[in-house]
């Protein structure tokens, strides 16, 4: 699910930088910094929308460098349990399919795939098949998370597409 | 207990005796506390006994010594007895319409018309109450068995009593007994009383009856000792006191039988004649000994049926068996397996080879032995052997089993599983089933591993009343019992329900993340897929394979870490994506890691399997880096393309010069592959970091040294050491990437990496949050890999990193100066790794120049010139080279290239020139605290203001003329200050050059003359000539010393030193009551003595 929040991140800036394009660099870094990143609190932060503030710099003291605070909001992608999302294929093995939702990874097992579709390892790519559908890398599938792992950098989830209006989209 | 007592009033309504006796009854009810059911048991087991061997003895004398014991408990006996018997007699209406008198004979008689000993008792009863201790046993165990008939008796007897009155009269009645049950038996007592009585009181004496031990046939235990029962009942019938008190044997121990008796005689007499026991030649049992006869040694592991063993031994060494039935009094138990036939051979298999398990067959045993096979219902006998539904039942002795650490793999389960699950095939049914059975059957053991159920975990009810109920484990009692909180159904919230652990699963959902506790994939951890009654489906976190395992064996956990990596912290770094050396050096990654096999990508691209034996883990405290095709640093993490082949991409897992294993951004674990890292192509480097500051560090720093040393440490390893005060500034700090503990302050106990350090404060970031600190370095502590831990400040003085001090030490203070050698500074010094501004003077003679390496010989020139990179004045180096004769190179450094100590060479730089304008011959170090810095200056060679005295060391004063405000005061200190005359004012405390302490008396009206009063008595007068010599200088104030400003705009006011800010002071003036930072050097101890 996709969330817009306000957050807040600290940036140490070298001395080097505290010059005339001093916001510039803290707005700079900020972007570098977090877009991209992810936190098992908040999920994926997709991208910066706005800045909303940037704090005083303090001088860390007997250092030299200084520290912002910066206040800005985010567009944040955080996958839950029992969220039907869409994805796309891009691995298909025996054992299932990994699908990725964006920055998300998500591992279909062969259990959660209805019984009708077979793997069928001499297709070129590997697929799973159906009489209708074919599941091969590149695929679209809607898929509903079951059960999602938050490391400190990623979020890793499985997902079933074994229940009604889920699997391949046309 | 209402049950029959409804009963007893429907049957008798008309009948008032009936009421009279529920009244009693109630009367009583209060008494009872005891359960009637095992009550029951324990009366039953107490029956049972005595029909066994019917004598006078052990089982009489342990009911009397419990009396004694728990008197209370046995009335509750009684009176339970006497309920339950008033059940019986019901149907027995004639006995109620009994006058009441004490007719023991009739009332036997009409209760128990079955049992025929009964009358042949009455004959002890009669004289019940005698109190002769010889008889007394006999009497009381008549009474136990009698107990139902006599206490109608008692009852109706004492219709007018109340309760209390009755319980005295049944202690007194009862009390006696006990004290005669003592003392006449021992070790009979202390098997069935253990629980109750001190051990040592059941220990026997000598006053105890012995026990004899006689040899008899093996398996004919049971025989005698009932033989011996007979005849001693028949003694005890005729009237005459056997002697013997109790006879037994052991199951264990086959071929022997025990007689307690008073005398051999009567221990031979009892058995003579028996068949089967060797009477004549008995053995005394040692006193000591006889406790161990009788001790009934606890079995480790109850077996229960339905669990797991494993055979010991035979031809099913080490195969999985079921526990089917317990056989009572024996060790063996009832077990059923896989059977392991061969079905050609001719009786026993050869040993060699043993038949695969499979399950029986029928058909093919009746082919090759068409008469052996024997079939009567389900079951199957075929040579000897017993086969019920294909597996192989057997009675086996506890002895050849292997009953604890079963842990039978899924694997295991599921074969054995296979006959159950029959030709429809519900396999995971079956497996389920088994497993739950035989974990219920684990659990209900005694002294296992105890439960694998821990408080928290959310269990499911499996059977009984409540089965289906979830809910959450809120405590485990100490006998098992398992307190669940139910979350689920109309249970009241809140209400602790207790369940044995065999009735409780645990339970998981699709999406749990979990860790493997027990079996073959103990320590993995993954999530679950799928959850079919006992057995889970796991997707596993770091072999991306799906692996299935008991539910049991299983627990919520938020860690991620493979099979391999638990128990094995022995073998750092061979973890997935470690790199690791093959035979020759070769690298390889690890790619998946088990307990006994690592598969290995080399660097080939090849993947290999190898027992871990086999692969040396690569050092991981260092980051590796290669050169890429375009000359940029390649590190792990960084993004990479391959320049020629495929032009695969990827993100680096790990590089050595020669090969990089890369991993494909959108591939999984195993498209990583191995590339030469010269193929390669950086796509980090493309877009360094601009905002990286150590990016631009080096760009400085190259750009500045003008393509000198590239590695920012002044020197490196040059012989002529320029770079020694480079080495002293340009390098990391050696705590940088450390592991660092943090020792103090709010983050107590926080570890963490430290990211950036300065002399007195570092950066670290938080293993727990990620968080990015700023602390003290004084609050740190380095976590070295060996385990030990040494304070951040000390850090780095014993390292390598001081190794180029000696030779300069060596070469750059002692070959330039003619003046005593600055010898004692300290080489190890922390001054390293400190922005230490070190500032020097030469003096006019030059015999005291030179002190520092730079300007010392060649070695400044060799160098290659100390460029200043900093903004200190570049002119304070030349002022010092200049003035420097000895110096042959061009300036000194001035120049730290590191940002972090950004500030500290100003004070060198200006420190120097000041001081080189002067005759000053001085030097200081502005190390940090702790410093061991100490160099001693052979004298002051010049009438300086500078506080420098011999063997003065400042190291511990940090901070003194801190380093905080630097140039500042030392341009001040040279400007200002035209020596010891311009501040010298009476009553300031000065220190002489020689550790004198004195006063200022008197300063005269020109200033050129100085009388200081010593401390010691005596007095000096200074002037102009005698300056150099005495060397005074203000003496240090402490805290709430009475000060005087001697310098600065506040000069002359009185006050109070409040405090102490580094190298400020915090001065109160007289009459104000705030106070002002005032450079400690300001000020000087003013005395209030007159002298």
């Amino acid at each position: 699910m996709f969330f817009h929040k306000k957050l807040s991140h600290t940036i140490t800036l070298h001395p080097s930088f505290l010059g005339p394009r001093m916001r510039e660099f803290v707005t700079k870094r900020l972007y570098q910094d977090v877009e991209g990143t992810c936190t098992g609190r908040h999920g994926y932060i997709v991208a910066v929308i706005a800045i909303l503030e940037i704090e005083m710099g303090k001088i860390i003291p007997g250092h030299g460098s200084a520290e912002f605070e910066v206040k800005y909001s985010a567009i944040l992608f955080k996958p839950f349990k029992n969220e039907v999302i869409d994805a796309s294929v891009h691995t298909v093995s025996k054992v299932g399919f990994f699908a990725s939702a964006g920055p998300l990874e998500i591992f279909i097992s062969r259990a959660f795939i209805p019984a009708e579709m077979e793997f069928n390892p001499n297709s070129n790519p590997p697929s799973y098949q159906s009489e209708e559908v074919k599941i091969e890398k590149g695929t679209l599938v809607r898929v509903k998370i079951s059960g999602t792992r938050i490391d400190a950098t990623q979020i890793f989830a499985i997902g079933t597409i074994k229940e009604d209006y889920l699997g391949v989209i046309e | 207990m209402s049950n029959s007592a409804a009963d007893l009033f429907d049957d008798g309504s008309d009948d008032n005796r009936y009421s009279d006796e529920e009244a009693v009854q109630s009367r009583k009810k209060h008494l009872s506390r005891r359960s009637r059911y095992s009550d029951d048991e324990v009366d039953d087991e107490g029956e049972e006994e005595e029909e066994e061997g019917d004598y006078d003895g052990g089982g009489g004398g342990a009911r009397g010594r419990q009396r004694d014991l728990d008197e209370e408990d046995e009335e509750d006996d009684e009176e339970e007895e006497y309920r339950s018997n008033k059940r019986s007699a019901k149907t027995s209406k004639a006995r109620r319409k009994r006058p009441r008198h004490h007719n023991f004979l009739d009332i036997e008689a009409s209760v128990d018309t079955d049992e025929e000993e009964e009358d042949e008792d009455d004959g002890a009863l009669n004289d019940f109450i005698v109190d002769n201790e010889a008889e007394l046993a006999s009497a009381e165990k008549d009474a136990l068995r009698h107990r139902s008939a006599m206490r109608p008796a008692v009852f109706q007897d004492d219709e007018t009593l109340d309760a209390d009155a009755i319980e005295a009269q049944l202690r007194e009645r009862y009390s006696g007994y006990a004290r005669a049950g003592r003392g006449r038996t021992g070790a009979g007592v202390a098997q069935s009383d253990a629980d109750w009585i001190p051990q040592r009181l059941l220990i026997p004496g000598i006053s105890d009856p012995h026990l004899w031990m006689a040899k008899c046939v093996p398996g004919k235990e049971r025989d005698i000792v009932f033989g011996a029962a007979r005849r001693v009942f028949q003694w005890t019938s005729k009237g005459s006191f056997p002697g013997v008190h109790s006879v037994f044997s052991r199951d264990g121990l086959s071929g022997y039988i025990y007689v307690e008796a008073r005398s051999l005689a009567d221990a031979q007499a009892a058995l003579e004649g028996i068949v089967g026991v060797f009477s004549h030649n008995m053995t005394l049992v040692p006193i000591d000994d006889m406790v161990d006869v009788v001790r009934i040694r606890k079995q480790e592991a109850r077996l229960n049926p339905g669990a797991w063993v494993r055979i010991r031994r035979g031809n099913y060494a080490g195969d999985l068996a079921q526990v089917v039935a317990v056989i009572e009094a024996s060790e063996s138990v009832e077990v059923r397996m896989l059977p392991r036939i061969d079905y050609s051979a001719e009786g026993r298999t050869s040993k060699g080879s043993r038949p695969a398990q499979r399950l029986f067959n029928g058909d093919e045993a009746r082919r090759f032995d068409p008469r052996g096979v024997n079939a009567r219902n389900n079951e199957i006998l075929w040579r000897g052997d017993r086969f019920i539904g294909g597996y192989l039942y057997k009675d086996v002795r506890i002895t050849s089993l292997q009953t604890n650490d079963v842990s039978p793999t899924l694997d295991e389960i599921a074969r054995f599983a296979a006959g159950d699950a029959g030709e429809n095939g519900d396999e995971q049914a079956a497996i389920a089933a088994l497993a739950s059975q035989a974990a219920a059957a684990s659990i209900n053991a005694p002294k296992t591993t105890g439960s694998d159920l821990q408080p928290g975990e959310v269990v499911e009810v499996i059977e009984g009343d409540l089965a289906g109920v979830v809910g959450t484990i809120r405590s485990i009692d100490v006998d098992g019992t398992i307190r669940v909180v139910p979350e689920l159904g109309g249970l009241r919230r809140g209400a602790l329900m207790g369940f044995p652990a065999a009735q409780l699963r645990k339970r998981f959902r699709t999406g749990d993340h979990v860790q493997v506790l027990a079996g073959r994939h103990r320590g993995a951890t993954g999530m679950v897929l799928s959850v079919a009654d006992a057995v889970v489906t796991l997707y596993t976190d770091v072999a991306k394979e799906e692996i299935r395992v008991l539910a049991k064996d299983i627990r919520i956990s938020s860690e991620i870490s493979s099979a391999a990596a638990e128990g094995q912290n022995n073998r750092i770094g061979m973890d997935v994506h470690d790199l690791v050396f093959l035979d020759g050096n070769k690298t390889a990654l690890v790619m998946t890691s088990s307990r006994d096999t690592l598969t290995v990508l080399d660097d080939r691209g090849e993947l290999r399997k190898l027992p871990p034996s086999a692969v040396r883990p690569a050092r991981a405290s260092f980051e590796r880096s290669g050169v890429d095709f375009s000359g940029n640093a390649i590190k792990r993490g960084d993004h990479v393309r391959e320049v020629s082949g495929q032009g695969r991409s990827g993100s680096v897992l790990q590089v050595t010069r020669y090969v990089t294993f890369v991993m494909p951004r959108d591939g999984s674990s195993d498209a990583v592959f191995a590339v030469r890292t010269r193929q390669l192509e950086s796509l980090s480097a493309q877009s360094a970091n601009a905002l990286d500051p150590y990016a631009t560090r080096v760009n400085r720093t190259a750009a500045g040294r003008g393509g000198g040393a590239r590695n920012g440490r002044g020197g490196g390893a040059s012989p002529a050491r320029g770079g020694r005060i480079g080495a002293l500034r340009g390098g990391r700090d050696p705590l940088v990437g450390k592991t660092v503990a943090i020792t103090r302050g709010e983050y107590k106990g926080y570890i963490g990496m430290c990211k950036d350090a300065t002399a007195t404060s570092a950066r670290v970031e938080l293993h727990t949050n990620a968080k990015i600190i700023n602390i003290g370095k004084d609050k740190l502590s380095v976590r070295l890999p060996s385990g030990e831990s040494v304070p951040a400040l000390d850090f780095g003085s014993a390292g390598g990193r001081m190794n180029s001090a000696p030779s300069s030490a060596a070469s750059g203070w002692n070959s330039s100066s003619s003046a005593p050698a600055r010898t004692g500074y300290s080489s190890g010094s922390r001054s390293y790794n400190t922005p230490a501004a070190a500032a020097a003077a030469a003096s006019p003679s030059g015999g005291y120049g030179g002190w520092d390496a730079a300007g010392s010989g060649g070695s400044g020139a060799a160098s290659g010139g100390w460029d200043v990179t900093s903004p200190a004045p570049a002119n304070g180096s030349n002022s010092y080279s200049s003035s420097n004769g000895a110096s042959s190179g061009g300036g000194w450094n001035a120049g730290p290239s590191a940002p972090s100590g950004g500030w500290d060479h100003g004070s060198g730089a200006t420190a120097a020139a000041a001081a080189a304008a002067t005759p000053a011959a001085t030097g200081w170090d502005m190390s940090g605290a702790g410093s061991v810095t100490n160099w001693n200056t052979p004298a002051p060679l010049t009438p300086g203001a500078l506080p420098q005295t011999p063997g003065n060391t400042y190291g511990d004063t940090p901070g003194y003329y801190g380093a905080s405000t630097p140039g500042g005061d030392r341009s001040t200190l040279s400007s200002d200050d035209s020596g010891f005359f311009s501040w010298a004012v009476p009553r300031a405390v000065v220190v002489l050059g020689s550790g004198q302490r004195g006063t200022v008396s008197s300063v005269s009206h020109d200033r050129e003359h100085v009388t200081v009063a010593l401390d010691h008595g005596g007095s000096e007068t200074i002037d102009r000539s005698s300056v150099a010599r005495l060397n005074p200088r203000p003496a240090r104030a402490e805290k709430r010393d009475r000060v005087i400003v001697i310098r600065g705009s506040r000069r002359g006011a009185l006050g109070t030193m409040v405090g102490r800010d580094g190298s400020e002071a915090l001065f109160q003036p007289d009459g104000d009551s705030s106070w002002h930072p005032e450079p400690l050097r300001n000020l000087a101890v003013y005395s209030e003595s007159r002298y």
